[in-house]
């Protein structure tokens, strides 16, 4: 189980230096510069150089904050971005434990993430980063709620909490061809799921259209102010992670897992060689997710506080609902 | 809020989004306008205005400095010393011309002033060095950054003379 443990772990740090890397290359991109390319071919090794660099600095403990709070808020936050790796169906059989309430895990685990970030903001004993801590709390919890209801539209149509299990409901082609992916089945209602869990997934992980828990023009960084060296790097590591864990998650529910896009691009293979197709698979739609987040990372604006809270509590809750009556009435009309 | 005005908002908002993002694509697949300075370089203009060099004459070997000063007298930074003497046929002569290049600002009035092409303006704009001392430049200096003279300046402004008497 160590051994796991230490592969996840490993995994999760390779994902997220190079998320960052992509972040840096493909907003560069967007903006008609190149972004990082000095360092190793094409600027690969960039984010590695950047985390030697936080490594050795300076551990700056502010004056006034509270030592124990302050050291362990960091580790509070990384820690349920870790666990939720747990449940993640990497493969065909590639899966830490199978839990058979794997989604309730996941909500339930990311959550914790919001006590270490109030725990951050309050120990600095700085008044921005107690401000971003509150906009976070706010933030969180508004769009906690959104998010459970878009989780419970795949689990309605596949009948199981399991992740392997909603994996396995969405094996077989229509004609086939046409994946049994829950977002091209169930009358277009995942795919509405999909969009409430995009949005309420933005703020979970605190991106752009509604990053004002960091929103640097306000609170120059949020929470995690006064934070330098690893601590910070920790914050950042959990942020990046939780990114990747969002695109991981989307892609089991709504876009079949590990299953292949068309039956013979591995379907027709056994054994430890679909292990390898499966794993590739879900990489691949994990990759495109991340690389869609980068998107629309660098496109749209940050929304005022009050917007986000008025769409968080006007618009997404009842949407939620709604979607997941009609997931409901869909799936005792048909089966 | 109309019902009617706010689902016109709506759609108003989800379209604008659709569209910021495929602005956002078209622009990733764009030529990137940054230049990798030290690997590549700019194309500069032939009118470039660089640091002011004193190019030598092809034929006879020397420059075309008249020792007039209006160079040092016009210079904003007063980073141009001349000295000079008069020869046996009573012409100012060049002695000592030097240049303190860390003040330079580049204006180009001390090119423009010069009325005998003696001081023209080059395409360098890499000047940094490691000591105040090597930022000042003297004559041999001057005339070896400025290479042979084009002898364009002085043909061009005959042709211009040209087209005014024509006028």
């Amino acid at each position: 189980m160590l051994a796991v443990a230490v592969v996840i772990l490993g995994f999760i740090l390779f994902a997220v230096l190079y998320i960052i890397w992509g972040l840096r290359r493909v907003i560069g991109f967007i903006q008609s510069r190149i972004g990082p390319n000095r360092v190793g071919p094409q600027g690969i090794f960039q984010t590695i150089a950047d985390a030697l660099k936080l490594l050795q600095k300076e551990d700056v403990i502010p004056e006034g904050a509270d030592r124990w709070l302050f050291t362990i808020a960091p580790v509070i936050v990384f820690v349920p971005a870790y666990l939720v790796y747990v449940v993640i169906p990497f493969g065909d059989g590639l899966i830490a434990k199978d839990l058979n309430i794997g989604i309730v895990y996941i909500s339930a685990i990311t959550s914790i993430t919001i006590i270490g970030i109030i725990v951050a903001g309050w120990a600095s004993n700085n008044k921005w980063s107690l401000l971003g801590a509150f906009r976070a709390a706010a933030q969180l919890v508004a769009y906690e709620v959104p998010m459970v209801l878009a989780l419970c539209v795949p689990v309605v149509f596949a009948g199981s909490l399991s992740m392997q299990g909603i994996v396995q409901a969405q094996s077989g082609y229509t004609w086939g061809f046409i994946p049994h992916w829950f977002i091209f089945s169930g009358w277009g209602i995942p795919a509405l799921a999909l969009l409430i869990y995009l949005g309420a997934g933005l703020a979970e992980i605190n991106q752009t259209p509604f990053d004002i828990m960091e929103a640097e023009s306000e609170l120059v960084a949020g929470f995690n102010v006064e934070y330098s060296g690893m601590k910070f790097a920790l914050f950042f590591l959990a942020e990046f992670a939780a990114s990747f864990t969002l695109c991981a998650v989307g892609a089991t529910l709504f876009f079949g897992g590990w299953q292949p896009p068309l039956p013979f691009l591995g379907g027709q293979l056994h054994g430890f060689a679909f292990q390898i197709v499966s794993l590739f698979w879900f990489l691949a739609k994990c990759v495109v997710g991340v690389l869609v987040l980068m998107w629309i990372r660098a496109t749209w604006p940050r929304v005022r506080v009050d917007q986000l809270m008025d769409f968080g509590w006007k618009v997404m809750i009842p949407a939620g609902l709604t979607v997941l009556l009609a997931a409901g009435v869909v799936v005792i009309a048909w089966h | 809020m109309k019902p009617q005005r706010l689902s016109k908002e709506v759609i108003y908002t989800a379209v604008s989004l659709v569209k910021g993002l495929m602005v956002t694509f078209v622009n990733f697949w764009r030529k990137k306008v940054t230049l990798l300075y030290p690997e590549k370089r700019w194309e500069l203009p032939e009118n470039y205005r660089g640091m002011p060099v004193m190019p030598v004459d092809r034929k006879t070997g020397k420059d075309k400095c008249i020792a007039c000063g209006a160079c040092v007298r016009i210079c904003p930074e007063q980073i141009i010393t001349m000295e000079h003497e008069v020869g046996e046929d009573k012409k100012r002569k060049l002695k000592a011309f030097k240049i303190d290049m860390s003040r330079c600002m580049f204006c180009g009035l001390c090119t423009e002033v010069c009325p005998a092409a003696g001081l023209v303006p080059s395409k360098i704009y890499e000047l940094s060095s490691t000591s105040r001392e090597q930022m000042v430049f003297d004559l041999d200096e001057l005339h070896e950054l400025g290479g042979f003279h084009p002898d364009k300046p002085e043909e061009e402004a005959e042709e211009k003379q040209d087209a005014q008497s024509e006028i």
